[in-house]
């Protein structure tokens, strides 16, 4: 090594000294190496060997290009233009080549080297090793940006239930922003009832134990409750101590309440099956009953009194078939589409509502044009009038008035000729948030009585039929809720009815 | 009441009044409707087809009652009936396979299907696919309705 016997020769120095200064080099973990202002190594240390690959022996006396990669040799002369105007160079973040091709980032600190009268005669350069750091920085980048990208919120937290992060989708699915809940408790998120919950994760946290797809509710900030899965994880620091917990957590409600609402079309489909073998079950004998009573009625030498008794049974036996078919097989009628008069059919389904309008009552206001004819499945028609109907029954106040209009119509859309039925009530109406739901199934505003399948089914069979369903309600005085379905009068010359029922 | 002998006597040279019959009361001349027609009726329901075949005989058809599609069949194949009333949903032969096995035998026999149940769309809808249109109706039906249903039948 002979660097520092020139860099140190302005100055007098102890020889003690200058093995003093050879000893540091040799001994530092960066690279020290120089070079004169040809470019040619003139020293290289221990750990210049070890970073780039050369021996001492093999460098010295060689270009320095020799470790610059070829798309950076324009740095060489822009380096050695610097030192010769005698600047310093620091912690200039470039590549080097090891011995074996591969490519070492490094921070380079260059400074110009003197002799005895001051004039410059090269340079020595420090390098340190940025591969670890580089790769330190990459993969933690990489990390926040998979955190920052998650769908699912990951947050954490110290032992204290301090916030101490809040990725991006924990603002979107929980309502606060990162600034706004960083260093605050994180039962802020938490319902109140379930404070409880959070010593208990703490303390599990702090023994090293982790939380698997824990299930449970947590608060918006708008006060909403979602439903959740979190995995929690206690995060250690470099030591290995535990500080604080990592939270990863799944909005499951729409996960939710699609298992409801497959819970709810099980549930349907079985009472679905059920009821076709009910109706085998009931309609069998009740067609026997209404035939034996029919024999029985004509029997000669009746008297007066079983004569009625006999015409009793079969008015109360009217009434059973009617009830099994309504509830039993109602929905599924496979006759064909037909013409038939509307006055006909609203008549019908009034008549099965009769009890219940009596018992709330309610009065209906007909105004029904004569002479409208409709193209559908009469079954089809008495389904939907019954739906709308009996939500009209449900939403009025006692005593209420519900107006049923018929009318000749255009479709504003298809310009078919057809009949507009009109069922308007007095209830409440709807909310304007519920008005999107309406027609969504299993969405539902009566609790326990309803299916949420009414509209659904409703609007499903009326498009089915070229038919068309739309409302109007307001939840302001004058309330009520109007619902207005279309229906052909013909099926539409240019369409056939299979287009229909696909 | 008090007789006298001659009342007595008259009374005895009457004859016996034979059982009376349903038919002497409901077949009329006026309800029959040319030659009676023959209706085959088909229900695996004994209780079914016994009463609904009574009820058309005394309103003047000639019905015969059947607890299964294969006598039904092999009714048809001694003698044609001009109507068949038929249930769907039966064990071995369904009501569809059955006419449509008569229809065979007998091209001009009026077909009727009777069901009490909603399951009977699959079926029917099956056999509208390949070309076989028949007319519905549910079970429990009235017979005012269903003798209506029937002449209109005979008319078509």
């Amino acid at each position: 090594m002979n660097a520092p016997e020139r860099s140190g020769s302005q100055r007098q120095r102890d020889p003690a000294a200058l093995q003093l200064l050879a000893a540091i080099v040799e001994s530092s973990d960066d690279a020290i190496v120089s070079k004169d202002l040809n470019g040619i190594v003139t020293t290289w240390n221990k750990s210049a060997e070890h970073m780039f690959g050369y021996t001492q022996e093999e460098i010295v006396g060689k270009p320095i290009t020799l470790i610059i990669p070829p798309e950076l040799q324009d740095e060489e002369p822009q380096i050695v233009a610097r030192i010769r105007a005698g600047e310093r160079i620091e912690h200039f973040e470039t590549a080097r080549l090891h011995k074996n091709g591969e490519r070492i980032p490094i921070s380079l600190t260059i400074s110009p080297i003197k002799d005895g009268h001051g004039a410059i005669v090269g340079a020595a350069k420090i390098a340190r090793d940025l591969t670890r750091q580089k790769n330190a920085e990459e993969s933690a980048f990489r990390l926040a940006a998979i955190v920052e990208s998650s769908d699912d919120a990951i947050v954490s937290k110290d032992l204290n239930g301090m916030v101490t992060s809040w990725n991006q989708a924990a603002e979107r699915i929980l309502g606060y922003t990162a600034e706004e809940i960083i260093g605050k408790p994180i039962t802020l998120i938490i319902p109140k009832e379930l404070h409880d919950d959070e010593p208990r994760i703490l303390k599990k946290i702090a023994s090293g134990q982790r939380i698997e797809h824990f299930q449970t509710v947590r608060c918006k900030k708008n006060g909403k409750r979602i439903d959740v899965s979190l995995t929690i994880s206690p995060l250690r620091d470099q030591s290995g101590k535990i500080v604080g917990a990592a939270k990863i957590l799944r909005d499951i409600t729409q996960q939710k309440s699609m298992e409801a609402a497959l819970h709810m079309s099980e549930r349907l489909a079985s009472v679905g099956r059920m009821a076709a073998t009910v109706a085998h079950e009931i309609n069998n004998p009740l067609e026997a009953i209404t035939n034996y009573l029919y024999l029985a009625k004509h029997q000669p030498g009746l008297t007066d009194k079983s004569r009625s008794y006999l015409d009793s049974a079969d008015q109360e036996l009217t009434r059973v078939a009617h009830i099994a078919q309504q509830t039993l097989g109602f929905y599924r009628d496979n006759s064909e589409a037909t013409s038939f008069a509307a006055s006909e059919v609203v008549a019908d389904v009034l008549g099965i509502y009769d009890r219940k309008l009596k018992l709330k009552g309610l009065k209906v206001e007909k105004q029904i044009e004569p002479g409208l004819t409709i193209y559908t499945i009469k079954g089809e028609l008495k389904q939907v009038l019954s739906n709308l109907i009996a939500n009209a029954i449900d939403a009025s106040h006692e005593e209420d008035v519900i107006l049923v209009r018929a009318r000749a119509s255009v479709d504003a859309r298809s310009h078919w000729n057809g009949v507009r039925i009109t069922i308007a009530d007095h209830g409440p109406g709807i909310s304007s948030e519920d008005k999107k739901k309406v027609f969504i199934p299993f969405f539902t505003t009566k609790k326990n009585i309803g299916t949420g399948l009414g509209l659904w089914i409703t609007k499903d069979l009326l498009e089915k039929r070229g038919g068309r369903i739309r409302f109007r309600s307001s939840n302001v005085p004058p309330t009520g809720t109007v619902m207005s379905i279309f229906l052909p009068s013909e099926l539409p010359a240019h369409r056939t009815e299979s287009e229909f029922v696909a | 009441m008090n007789l006298s002998i001659p009342d007595l006597f008259q009374l005895a040279d009457k004859k016996a009044p034979r059982p009376f019959l349903m038919r002497d009361l409901q077949r009329d001349p006026s309800k029959t409707h040319g030659l009676p027609n023959r209706i085959l009726i088909v229900d695996d329901e004994c209780s079914i087809a016994d009463s609904l075949a009574e009820i058309l005989n005394v309103n003047g058809w000639d019905a015969i009652a059947c607890y299964s599609g294969v006598d039904a069949i092999e009714y048809a194949r001694k003698r044609c009936p001009d109507i068949v009333i038929s249930d769907v949903v039966m064990p071995k032969l369904n009501g569809i396979e059955t006419v449509l096995a008569i229809r065979e035998l007998c091209p001009t026999a009026k077909i009727l299907l009777f069901s009490g149940q909603a399951g009977t769309t699959d079926i029917l809808r099956e056999a509208r696919a390949k070309g076989h249109n028949f007319e519905l109706v549910p079970k429990p039906i009235h017979p005012d309705l269903l003798l209506k249903k029937i002449s209109g039948l005979q008319k078509t």
